[in-house]
C-alpha cells in the first residue's frame, strides 16, 4: 500500500487492514493515538516509565482485540482504545497496591511537614522542582485511595468526563460510578484532613 | 452555629485542596509528548506482540500434541472397554450372559443352578442317616 494512501485512511479502514495482517496500518494507528494513551496514563501514574509500560500494554491488548472492534462513527476507535487503556491502568493500580500494600503512603516526618506546607498553598508550586516534589507527594496521598476511587476521581476531576462517559469506559453502571465518586471524594477529604 | 460554619469552611477548604492535589498530579504537555515519543516504543510493542503470538501458538501446539497422544491411546482404551464389557457380560454372578438369560426365560432363577442352604443340609442329614457310605465304611461316632 502506498504511504500517502494509507495516511488518508480512517481509523476503521486501518483496523480492517491491520486485521488482514497489514503491519503498517497498525503502526499508523499507534502513531495517531499514542499521545491519547500517554495522556490518559499520566492521570494515574506519575513516572514516565510507568506511562510507557501502560502505552505498550494497551496497544498489545488492542492488537489482540482488533477482531472485537466494531467501529461505526468517527471517534469510536479512540473511545475503544481509551476503554482498553483505562482498564489497563486500573489493573496496574490494583497490582501496584497489592505489591506495596505495607509501605504505601508511608510518609517521612519531613515529607509530612513539607506536604502540610504545600497543601496550604498548593497553587504556589511555580518552579519545576517544586512541582515534581508536589506531584510525588500527591501520588503518595492518592495511593491511599483504593484503585476504584482513584480511577473515578481521575476520570471525573482530571479528565472531566461525565458519569455516563465514565460508565462506558469502566463498564460499570452509572449508579455505581455515582456512588464511587461520592465515596472517593469523601475518602480524599479524610486523607487530607490528616495533613491540614 | 459557629461550629457548623467552621465545619462548612473546613469542608470547602478540603474540597479546594483536593482539587488542587489532582491538578498538581496532572502531567505537562511536554511530559506527555516525551513519553509518547519515546524511542523504540513501537518496536517494543511489536516485540511484545510477537512474544504473545509465540506463546499462544505454543499453547495451541501443546493442545494439539495432547490431542495426538490421546488419539494414539484411543484403540487401547477401546480394547480395554470391550474386554471389560465382555467380562461383565459373561460373569455368572451379575445375572447377565447367555447361560443366565436362558434360565430366566425358563422361569427359574439362579437358586436352581446353585443348591440352596436347605438342600445342602438335607443331603448332609441323609448322608449321616445312611450310616455307612456306599463303600461300606462307618463314621467315627458309629464305631464308638
Amino acid at each position: 500500500m502506498e504511504p500517502l494512501q494509507i495516511q488518508e485512511k480512517t481509523d476503521d479502514e486501518l483496523v480492517v487492514a491491520a486485521r488482514q495482517g497489514d503491519e503498517s496500518a497498525f503502526s499508523l494507528l499507534f502513531e495517531r493515538h499514542r499521545r491519547t494513551v500517554a495522556r490518559l496514563a499520566y492521570r494515574f501514574f506519575p513516572r514516565r516509565e510507568q506511562v510507557e509500560e501502560i502505552i505498550q500494554d494497551s496497544f498489545v491488548k488492542a492488537y489482540f482485540a482488533l477482531g472485537n472492534y466494531q467501529g461505526g462513527h468517527e471517534k469510536s476507535f479512540v473511545a475503544w482504545l481509551a476503554q482498553i487503556t483505562v482498564r489497563t491502568c486500573y489493573d496496574e493500580l490494583r497490582r501496584h497496591q497489592r505489591r506495596s500494600e505495607s509501605n504505601i503512603g508511608d510518609l517521612t516526618e519531613d515529607e509530612a511537614a513539607y506536604l502540610n506546607d504545600r497543601l496550604r498553598d498548593l497553587s504556589a508550586s511555580a518552579n519545576v522542582e517544586g512541582a515534581a516534589i508536589s506531584r510525588d507527594l500527591a501520588n503518595k496521598l492518592l495511593a491511599r485511595l483504593n484503585p476504584e476511587d482513584r480511577m473515578v476521581l481521575a476520570l471525573l476531576k482530571q479528565e472531566e468526563l461525565s458519569i455516563a462517559e465514565i460508565a462506558v469506559l469502566t463498564g460499570w453502571t452509572p449508579a455505581k460510578v455515582k456512588m464511587r465518586s461520592h465515596r472517593a471524594q469523601l475518602g480524599l477529604k479524610k486523607i487530607l484532613k490528616k495533613f491540614l | 452555629m459557629w461550629t457548623r460554619s467552621k465545619n462548612h469552611i473546613d469542608d470547602e477548604k478540603l474540597h479546594r485542596v483536593g482539587e488542587e492535589l489532582l491538578r498538581v498530579f496532572d502531567a505537562t504537555e511536554a511530559e506527555i509528548n516525551a513519553a509518547a515519543a519515546s524511542p523504540f516504543l513501537y518496536r517494543r510493542v511489536r516485540a511484545r506482540i510477537a512474544a504473545e503470538e509465540r506463546r499462544r501458538s505454543e499453547e495451541r501446539s501443546r493442545w494439539f500434541a495432547l490431542l495426538a497422544t490421546a488419539r494414539h491411546a484411543i484403540p487401547a482404551l477401546a480394547l480395554i472397554a470391550i474386554v471389560m464389557a465382555a467380562l461383565s457380560w459373561y460373569s455368572p454372578l451379575t445375572g447377565f450372559g447367555p447361560g443366565t438369560a436362558e434360565v430366566s426365560q425358563n422361569g427359574t432363577d439362579l437358586s436352581a443352578v446353585y443348591p440352596s442352604n436347605e438342600e445342602v443340609i438335607d443331603s448332609l442329614v441323609g448322608w449321616r442317616e445312611s450310616g455307612t457310605g456306599n463303600n461300606g465304611s462307618t463314621t467315627g461316632r458309629e464305631r464308638r
